[in-house]
């Protein structure tokens, strides 16, 4: 049985690199990418789990790392918007205005990225059902959906 | 950000996580068992609930994965709700959980956790009430087994220590099962009401969450519901003192919600004015 | 003139890549090890005395360092009005009021030792509406508000709870109202709700040995927490150095001056060690404050073809426990109490009324959207009293160049044209907006319009400023003292000062981060006048610089700097365009072959302040507060489903007068951006109470605003009527597109129920509640 109390050392597999930190088992992943990994493109909006701005992936999937205890992830594949490296949707949301304030971006971005990785064919109803986990309070979602279908347009180009 | 110290256990097997639970208890330890922790996290964080230590079921193998056998689809209870929308069995289910928090939360939000979570909603547990899916949980003498609908009241009545363990929802229910979930307003909220339906040879389910304080649900015998001369009011009548009234709607306007939703379903007669 | 790189044309923002990428630093990125962390105790009363703090246990726990609660500190602190204390004092007047604060080595033991203060309260009634606030029986919230300072624009009436009252005068609204053929009058409210900027509040404050304040804020005013630093505390101005990063959004929420006051405070009880304080999302929510809330009675006069005759009003906006903002901003609802309307005879009182609720401050739009809600559900009621097309109604009342403003000021040749904004959202719309379509037995289509137009409320002598200095491969960085949140001003000016110097707009750098020891001075990042005003500055700059280029160019090249022209990165002789330098061999000083250089570095400078403005007077209004008017309509169509309340914003529209569009792509995305927020304003949001006052969605679990898929079909129509004293002829747009939102909504909801919606949030429950009502 895995037992943590008081500091802990584990380490993290974020954005391809290992990562030895120490932590308390109730530290959120948010917290502990931020302020002990050094990663502070997930950004704490509301640490309850609303927002989505702390997006990341877990193993290829978006979860909120405010949700998550950091000692949960060991072991896993963590990857944060600072991992991306220039991608489709990267591009999309600056040609077609997928931000203004950019606050929400790496938590839009992570989540629209692993939709087109798991389902590059998405529709439309898919295509809501995720992007709805994340709130925008600038664009009005207008170039969040612009970009999100320019992007989708070239992934399943590069596919043919 | 949980600015209180808590001790993390992650046992492997069913026996080890009891006998951490019970053993924690003993010490006067404050321990909650952990699945997905979207609500564990929020909950610690505003203060809600106090926890010394959380037992964390995710490294019990079993309870992670969906089996497929002859007469049940067998869900563990770490099962992401997620996971369950993707599986290809689970279609009937899915049209009521895919509704459920977000789609991110729901990478992480459990099926357990929805069902024995502290939040008066626990939608995931219509479907598999409708259905008449059979629980199984763990508790001092191992693994026990009974028909969902006699564990559950409002909640889910387990013994002290005892934690859910898996879910088998019967593969060849039968019936028609309706569902319709209603917020607010944006749709990424709570539901001001959940009604799921099924109707089967033998019998009526209405279950219904976010109408009263805790999920409930009524089941009829087909053949007393088939001599209804108006199942909306009849139904309705069954559920109306649970319906509560709160910033999100009013008990009128979820009680009109319902009937009007009843009468969808079912073809009945509904004039709202 | 490099047409490409100038303006007029969607540029990717200058921020973008490093926004994409997770590298932009926001105020809580920034971590440092000595820095020590501050958390706040909220009240979870509305209303109630403080008798008893202990803070005791809390001192002694792991890591703390220093607690602070009113007693630390004995004056009051304010914007406009000097009336709030920096934590609570003896008195909570709003649900989530901090009433105390814990620094501490890290935010976890901070926040540990907060939860441990106790705090034992007398629990009062608290008061829960403007209306209610000015009743006889209503008690006095601020009883000390005879000795609170204040600037002169605003008149607070110590003994009641109006911290101001803005009165207008114009004409005779009595004669007017008596010999009209038809009036109308209609009561609307709104709730006080939150701004929602995805990033919540953050200030680091240090004190050095120097005496030298560091200051890191999300502020959309670095200038004004400059000022206010001083002003407060006594600090010497040069010696406050306030730095803005860029901003996770603020809609007017980080405009003033929030968290930094305290954070200077907490710093100062440690020593002067960097104390860092980041609200919660539910203390940003009800801590912080959020927008304002209304109550307005609003009649109409007019004659028996629709002209308006008068207009009587009374606002009475709810600015919460505190005035902040708030007391300008029902001042800013004065100035333009009629909507974009020309009215002969107008009475109007605004006031800003204390309640025991969350306090307002700024919010886009700044008193338009709830005074446009206000009037624009009144003249849908005029029209359905005339039986007269809503749009034709408001077609033939909208304002004209020539005619008069509530404050009487004289609308010049630079207003916009909002006869044909009406046009335009009447064909977006596809005209017949009175119709109710009929899709099924429960399911109607309806539409609904309004008119919009505002005016920056802002000091008379607010300024701006820019430094232009340039590089060797002649490209040039323009710094300026505009926060950039989100609105892309910087990007914009870029584009201004491409297209002025005919440099590429990848050659005009941009200082992203304000800081106030550096950067011009600039008023404020807000009241939709950033890209006017440093927009002039830059202009002027540019100007400068190119007399300094043509200056050296004149001595090498050895003609005249009237022949003199600087274009393509060149100064060159138009006539011979051989005869020239390259920008490189100039902007640095031109060094001869022989090792002799002259005139140094250019360095051009700029500046704009507002002219001829004037306060307004205090009993009739009459002034001239109003810097350039930005007019524009805007129109929806709604699905709604009667036998739920439901319903679908199919189509929202605009057609909004900007007189230059600079950037297109980033004037849509203000322009969307706003309706969408508008949106949200009116279906879902707003903060809702228990009977003790108690906000019951400060969570943003429960607090809604739109999300991806909400949203409509978006459709923008931009005029180009020149601003004649904008930079190539620009005006505002930021806030605008926000203000006729409700009112488009509300009154197609309106249509479709058969009765005036006049309460905001418009949820389903109610549209159900009132379409059953009526058919009753």
């Amino acid at each position: 049985m895995i037992q943590y109390s008081g500091n802990v050392n584990i380490q993290l597999n974020v954005n391809r690199e290992i990562h030895e930190v120490v932590v308390m088992p109730q530290d959120t992943l948010l917290r502990v990418l931020r302020e002990k990994v050094g990663y502070t493109g997930p950004k704490a909006g509301c640490e309850n789990g609303d927002c989505g701005a702390c997006t990341v992936l877990l193993d290829g999937k978006p979860v909120k790392a405010c949700l998550m205890l950091a000692v949960e992830t060991v072991g896993k594949e963590i990857l944060t918007v600072e991992g991306l490296e220039d991608t489709e949707i990267q591009k999309a949301f600056v040609s077609e205005g997928g931000f203004q304030c950019g606050f929400c971006t790496a938590g839009f971005l992570m989540n629209a990225f692993a939709l087109l990785e798991t389902k590059p064919d998405a529709n439309e109803a898919e295509k809501k059902d995720w992007l709805s986990a994340n709130l925008c309070r600038c664009t009005g979602y207008e170039g969040i959906e612009n970009a999100l279908n320019l992007a989708q347009k070239r992934v399943q180009e590069k596919k043919r | 950000m949980i600015a209180y110290n808590l001790d993390y256990f992650k046992p492997e097997t069913t026996e080890e996580a009891y006998e951490c639970m019970k053993s924690l208890k003993e010490e006067k330890v404050n321990a909650l068992y952990y699945s997905g922790g979207t609500e564990v996290i929020t909950n610690l964080r505003k203060g809600a609930v106090k926890a010394d230590a959380v037992i964390d079921l995710k490294g019990i193998g079993e309870m992670s994965e969906i089996l497929v056998e002859d007469q049940y689809i067998i869900v563990g209870a770490n099962v992401p709700l997620n996971a369950m929308i993707e599986h290809v069995e689970l279609g009937t289910v899915m049209p009521i959980l895919n509704k459920i928090a977000d789609h991110t939360v729901r990478n992480a939000l459990t099926i357990g956790g929805n069902i024995c979570g502290k939040l008066p909603f626990r939608e995931a547990v219509l479907p598999l009430l409708a259905l008449n899916s059979l629980v199984k949980w763990v508790d001092e003498s191992g693994v026990k087994e009974s028909l969902l609908r006699d564990v559950f009241d409002k909640r889910l009545k387990l013994p002290p220590n005892a934690f859910l363990y898996q879910i088998m929802i019967p593969r060849k229910a039968s019936g028609k099962m309706m569902s319709k979930r209603m917020e607010a307003h944006t749709e990424v909220d709570y539901p001001i009401l959940h009604v799921v339906m099924n109707i089967s040879d033998t019998e009526v389910f209405v279950g219904l969450s976010g109408f009263a304080s805790f999920p409930v649900y009524q089941v009829v015998p087909r053949n007393e519901y088939d001599e209804w001369s108006d199942p909306v009011e009849s139904i309705a009548a069954m559920f109306e003192k649970d319906a509560k009234s709160d910033e999100r709607a009013s008990k009128e306007y979820r009680v009109h919600l319902l009937k009007n939703q009843i009468a969808l379903f079912t073809g009945g007669a509904y004039d709202s004015i | 003139m490099n047409i490409k790189n100038g303006i007029g044309i969607s540029l990717t923002r200058k921020e973008s890549l490093d926004k994409v990428s997770g590298r932009v630093m926001y105020g809580s990125d920034n971590m440092t090890p000595q820095m020590l962390y501050g958390a706040l105790k909220s009240s979870p009363h509305a209303h109630a005395k403080i008798l008893k703090m202990d803070t005791e246990k809390a001192e002694a726990m792991k890591g703390v360092k220093a607690i602070f609660t009113g007693n630390d500190y004995k004056d009051n602190l304010g914007l406009y009005l000097c009336d709030k204390p920096p934590v609570a004092r003896n008195v909570v007047r709003h649900y989530g009021e901090v009433v105390a604060a814990v620094v501490a080595d890290t935010y976890a033991n901070a926040k540990a030792a907060a939860d441990a203060i106790a705090v034992e309260y007398e629990v009062m009634t608290p008061i829960l509406s403007p209306m209610e606030a000015l009743s006889d029986e209503a008690y006095i919230i601020h009883e000390e508000m005879e000795s609170y300072s204040h600037i002169k624009p605003i008149h607070p009436e110590p003994g009641t709870n109006v911290a101001n009252r803005t009165k207008i005068r114009k004409g005779n609204p009595t004669e007017a109202f008596k010999s009209a053929h038809v009036t109308i009058e209609t009561f609307v409210e709104i709730p006080p709700g939150d701004h929602v900027a995805m990033e919540p509040r953050v200030a680091i404050a240090e004190i050095k040995k120097t005496g030298n304040v560091h200051i890191l804020s999300s502020t959309q005013a670095p200038f004004v927490v400059k000022g206010l630093m001083h002003q407060f505390f006594g600090i010497d101005p040069g010696k406050i150095i306030v730095k803005a990063p860029l901003i996770g959004g603020g809609f007017g929420g980080k405009a003033g001056i929030q968290l930094e006051g305290l954070a200077y405070l907490l710093s100062l009880k440690v020593g002067g060690r960097p104390v860092k304080l980041v609200n919660t999302r539910e203390e940003d929510l009800t801590g912080s404050p959020g927008h304002i809330g209304l109550q307005a009675k609003v009649k109409i006069a007019a004659d028996a073809e629709g002209k308006i005759m008068g207009m009587d009003m009374d606002y009475y906006f709810n600015s919460g426990a505190y005035a902040d903002y708030a007391v300008n901003v029902s001042r800013a609802a004065a100035i333009s109490c009629t909507g974009p309307y020309y009215v002969p005879n107008i009475r109007c009182d605004s006031m800003c009324i204390y309640t025991n609720m969350p306090f307002a401050t700024a919010y886009r739009g700044f008193g338009h959207i709830e005074m446009a809600f206000a009037i624009e559900r009144a003249m849908d009621e005029l029209a359905n009293a005339l039986e007269m097309d809503p749009l034709e109604l408001r077609i033939k009342n909208g304002v004209k160049p020539h005619d008069t403003t509530p404050v009487q000021s004289v609308l010049n040749e630079s207003t916009g044209d909002i006869i044909k904004c009406f046009e335009e959202v009447g064909a977006m719309l596809g005209g017949d907006i009175g119709a109710i379509e009929q899709m099924d037995n429960n399911v109607v289509r309806v539409k609904g319009v309004t008119g919009l137009w505002k005016a920056p409320a802002m000091p008379t002598n607010t300024d701006a400023g820019a430094i232009l200095t340039f590089n060797a491969d002649g490209s040039c960085n323009l710094n300026t003292g505009v926060v950039e949140i989100g609105q892309g001003t910087k990007t914009g000016l870029a584009q201004i000062a491409s297209e002025r110097l005919g440099i590429p707009v990848d050659k005009v750098h941009v200082v992203m981060e304000v800081d106030t020891s550096i950067s011009p001075s600039d008023w404020a990042t807000a009241a939709s006048r950033g890209l006017m005003m440093a927009g002039m500055a830059t202009l002027e700059a540019c100007e400068d610089a190119e007399n300094q280029i043509k200056e050296i160019a004149s001595a090498v090249l050895r003609v005249p700097t009237r022949d003199l022209k600087v274009a393509g990165e060149r100064v060159f002789v138009p006539d011979e365009p051989k005869i020239g330098l390259n920008l490189s061999e100039v902007v640095l000083g031109y060094v001869y072959p022989n090792g002799n250089a002259i005139h140094g570095q250019v360095i051009g400078s700029g500046k704009y302040i507002a002219k001829h403005l004037t306060d307004i007077d205090p009993e009739t209004g009459e002034g001239h507060p109003d810097l350039e008017w930005t007019l524009g309509a805007e129109g929806v169509e709604i699905e709604v489903n009667l036998s739920t309340g439901k319903y679908k914003i199919l189509k929202a529209v605009c057609c909004i007068d900007v007189g230059k569009v600079i950037s297109p792509a980033l004037a849509r995305g203000q322009i969307v951006g706003g309706m969408a927020m508008g949106m949200g304003y009116t279906t879902m949001e707003g903060f809702t109470f228990n009977d003790r006052g108690q906000v019951t969605n400060g969570v943003l679990r429960d607090y809604k605003i739109m999300r991806y898929g909400d949203e409509p079909e978006y459709q923008v129509k931009f005029l180009e009527t020149p601003q004649q004293d904008g930079p190539y002829g620009a005006r505002g747009l930021g806030e605008q597109s926000v203000i006729g939102m409700p009112g488009a909504i509300a009154n197609a909801l309106s249509r479709a129920v058969g009765k005036g919606m006049n309460q905001i949030p418009l949820t389903p429950e109610k549209v159900w509640k009132t379409s059953m009502e009526v058919k009753r």
